[in-house]
């Protein structure tokens, strides 16, 4: 039984996440000021490889500034990312597009398993027309420095762009964050008023 | 060694050493504020190390390049073997694993045989005894991470042609067999940012890389090679692309802000939890653009994208004197 | 044979290189069987360590033919791992890897195989007696050696085999020896004296005889398929090399390897591979070839020497104790 957990799908992307902590932590882990971040990301299909790790750690820059690590000091917060399906359909970019998902469902994962954060970061994918670049853009959506949509906390992007171009992406990236954000707050109000129904009564 | 430095007079004071290894991150910022802004290694905040690079220096590699940047220094041997589609090539079935990009429609073709058939190998080896932290055995997550983008990156920039990889039949220009390049960095000492050091390694060991002329020999069923060094063929390598590295670290609103350091050390590298990587093209073009770690901007980026871009022509002129023009 | 924490090639496996003859040609032998090779030594190459090591044979006139090129990083004294059990004095670990891309033929693996892990079991024997070890109590220090390129004659099932002795893992292992040995004296552990390494052999002179069917007679810890056969009575053809080298063009009977710390006149290690038999002027040939070995060894330690005295004078230099020019000279000696 994790203490958080969401399933996300978005068309052929079904993702889950689970979060466990704070738990007790290997002492050769263990943070002296701060809580040790753990995250593994399981694949649909076979072992976990050198794509898995790379993946971990992109996860890892994206969500890591939002979580205040301080609050629980000498303690593991596991993240677990279960691949359940994910098939390219057209996409030529198709680690943008788990990524972009992935951020979204570990937030909602730490907001359920209430980790204390600075703020909830929405990731959005945008392709350029003539698919010559592919980006993934995380944008805090609540807190995290300045009001909504205005901390960029995470971008990957491939392919080959100028600055312009990657100027204007940014900012189509920023509009999508926004949206995204607001349905992820969707979904925990309507959680948080399922789950608190007999207190209403 | 240096000899110890004499007690201090004040017991309350210690040397920058101590005071560095007790308040890491205090003893960058401090660095910082002074005027001009200076790093403890003496730089400022946008200067990079100023790289070497040696070519074809070992005897038993394709090609070869050793790369130095400050204290972090890389060797990258390029290795080519034979893949042989003789055995079971008919009905190959490929199975994409979930989050690996798959085919992607090009014009040409090309990037598909070396992504499909792994024609190209990467690999980063860190345990070396180049620095502290890293032991001899399996690879830690952070080389298994620089692994796999220092393979996407090679990837992703379509540098190989997959023609120059391909070993056909004389007569019937049928495919026969498949080069196999097995590139491989060792790290032999590291200070911060082994990104940058390895990736320019590896482009420029494939700028040096020459494999012998190879043909599908019938008698043998086999591929066999012209020993004739004159006959050894270099890849063709298309374009020039060049990675940079910074992290940025927040000073506070009122004590200067963010400040974005080029170039980071292994001492940046462990206080500064923010990071951004931009690989330039040619033309002032962007390849990719990472960034993580820490709440920012876009014209933070965007500064990053400036300062790689004066990064690319360093090394540019660099690879233009060490590899000439045909490399 | 996958792993899952490297990226693989394709999963039908790929082959070395095929030639279609045996085109490995050999050099002519250019130096008189007493000189020994030029080596470049240069110490704290690798600053994040306690102390480092470079050391290669220069390259030689002929692009195509091998060089010797390896690394040596020390780490030390540090403490040992909670996990251990006490120790009074400090360990020595060493650790010697191939890269791979650094061998002849096939490409070497990654994890650590028979040959890597019994080169690196003698180089901490022949290291281990050369440190204080005393002075260190519960620490460990750790040598890690990286071959980045090596001459070949290792002795590979997959090598073209030349008749006689293999001395290519006897050159890489000496090698390795001296370069862990300057690298332990720049990391400022404290010794007793240092270590270097020298390989001696016996040739044959080429001259078109065919030897006769002859009894094996192997001396050597890892020589089990050499073929020099020979039998009790020698001849005059047969010369002392030293520092013989894989690429050049002579039949080796015997070789021996030694550590030998040249101040207190101590050998840490002894390696021999072949027969040896009495000769002709009633000496043992195996004492000639120790001999041989020492001798090599003692040149190898002026290099040493040198390359530690430039070191340490760069260090005082910058400290201000010694006035006047360290530096200028790269280190680069010939010795012989």
């Amino acid at each position: 039984m994790a203490d958080g957990s969401a399933q996300y799908t978005d068309g052929p992307t079904t993702l889950l996440a689970s979060i466990n902590g704070p738990i007790e932590v290997k002492p050769r882990d263990e943070i002296p000021l701060e809580a040790y971040l753990e995250i593994t990301i399981r694949p649909s299909a076979g072992v976990t490889s050198v794509r898995e790790k790379h993946l971990e750690a992109l996860l890892r820059s994206a969500i890591s500034p939002l979580i205040i690590r301080t609050v629980h000091p000498r303690t593991l917060l596991q993240i677990t990312l279960q691949i359940i399906q994910h098939e390219q359909v057209s996409v030529a970019h198709t680690l943008h597009t788990l990524l972009a998902s992935a951020v979204v469902v570990v937030v909602l994962a730490l907001v359920d398993a209430g980790v204390p954060m600075k703020g909830m970061l929405a990731a959005a994918f945008v392709e350029e027309a003539n698919r010559s670049a592919a980006h993934v853009f995380g944008y805090a959506v609540t807190g995290g420095g300045g009001g909504p949509g205005e901390g960029l906390v995470f971008v990957e992007s491939d392919g080959a762009f100028d600055e312009k171009e990657f100027v204007e992406a940014s900012e189509i990236g920023r509009k999508k964050c926004l949206e995204v954000g607001e349905l992820m707050k969707d979904w925990i109000r309507g959680k948080v008023g399922r789950d608190m129904k007999y207190r209403l009564k | 060694m240096a000899t110890a430095p004499p007690p201090p007079s004040n017991p309350l004071s210690f040397p920058p050493a101590t005071f560095q290894k007790l308040a890491p991150k205090t003893f960058l910022e401090r660095h910082l504020q002074s005027t001009p802004a200076t790093r403890p290694s003496g730089r400022g905040p946008d200067t990079f190390r100023i790289p070497s690079l040696h070519t074809n220096s070992l005897s038993h590699a394709h090609g070869s390049a050793v790369v130095r940047t400050g204290d972090t220094a890389v060797v990258c041997g390029v290795r080519g073997e034979v893949l042989s589609l003789a055995v079971g090539t008919g009905g190959r079935i490929v199975v994409l694993r979930s989050g690996e990009d798959g085919r992607r429609e090009n014009e040409e073709g090309e990037g598909d045989e070396i992504r499909e058939r792994a024609l190209v190998v990467t690999n980063l080896e860190m345990g070396t005894g180049c620095t502290r932290d890293y032991h001899p055995g399996p690879p830690t997550d952070f080389a298994q991470a620089v692994t796999a983008r220092l393979h996407r990156l090679l990837l992703a920039n379509k540098l190989i042609p997959s023609k120059s990889l391909r070993i056909l039949d004389p007569n019937t220009e049928e495919i026969k067999a498949y080069w196999v390049l097995y590139i491989d960095v060792i790290v032999i000492s590291l200070d911060g940012n082994v990104l940058d050091a390895a990736w320019a390694s590896i482009l420029a060991a494939l700028r040096s890389t020459k494999l012998p002329q190879a043909y599908w020999d019938q008698d043998t069923e086999g591929v066999v090679c012209y020993p004739e060094v004159s006959r050894y063929k270099p890849l063709g390598i298309k374009g020039l692309a060049f990675t940079a590295s910074f992290a940025v670290i927040d000073l506070g609103a009122e004590k200067g802000g963010k400040v974005i350091l080029s170039d980071p050390d292994e001492f940046e590298e462990g206080v500064c939890e923010e990071r951004v990587m931009v690989c330039a093209l040619e033309g002032e073009r962007v390849g990719w653009i990472e960034k993580g770690g820490g709440v920012g901007q876009v014209a933070e980026v965007v500064e990053c994208v400036h300062r790689a871009t004066e990064r690319f022509k360093v090394w540019e002129q660099l690879f233009a004197k060490v590899l000439g023009s045909s490399g | 044979m996958t792993d899952r924490r490297r990226i693989n090639g394709p999963p039908e496996g790929t082959t070395p290189l095929v030639f279609p003859s045996g085109s490995t040609h050999k050099s002519m032998i250019k130096r008189s069987p007493t000189t020994l090779r030029r080596i470049f030594l240069k110490t704290s190459l690798t600053p994040p360590a306690t102390g480092s090591a470079f050391l290669e044979l220069p390259t030689p006139s002929c692009p195509s033919t091998p060089t010797l090129k390896l690394t040596t990083s020390v780490y030390g004294p540090r403490p040992l791992p909670s996990s251990t059990t006490f120790s009074p004095n400090a360990r020595l670990t060493a650790e010697l890897k191939f890269s791979p891309f650094s061998t002849p033929g096939r490409r070497r693996g990654y994890i650590r195989d028979g040959v890597e892990r019994d080169l690196s079991a003698q180089l901490s024997l022949a290291l281990g007696k050369s440190v204080d070890v005393g002075k260190y109590p519960k620490s460990a220090i750790d040598v890690f050696v990286s071959v980045l390129d090596c001459e070949g004659g290792l002795g590979d099932p997959n090598d073209v085999k030349s008749s006689g002795v293999e001395v290519g893992l006897m050159s890489v292992l000496a090698a390795a020896i001296s370069c862990a040995g300057a690298a332990i004296a720049d990391a400022g552990i404290e010794c007793f004296d240092l270590v270097a390494g020298g390989v001696a052999g016996l040739i044959k002179k080429r001259d078109g005889e065919v030897e006769g069917d002859r009894i094996v007679a192997d001396m050597g810890i890892g020589g089990g398929n050499d073929d020099s056969r020979r039998g009790g009575e020698r001849d005059t053809r047969i010369t002392l090399v030293l520092d013989p080298s894989p690429t050049e063009d002579y039949i080796i009977l015997a070789a021996a390897a030694v550590g030998y710390m040249a101040a207190r006149d101590e050998l840490t290690l002894v390696w021999t591979k072949g027969s040896m038999a009495r000769n002709c002027d009633g000496t043992d040939e195996v004492e000639s070839l120790i001999d041989g070995a020492i001798a090599a060894a003692t040149g190898v330690r002026l290099v040493i020497n040198e390359a530690i005295k430039e070191r340490l004078l760069l260090g005082l230099n910058a400290v201000g104790l010694v006035r006047g020019t360290a530096g200028g000279d790269n280190g680069d000696r010939t010795v012989g």
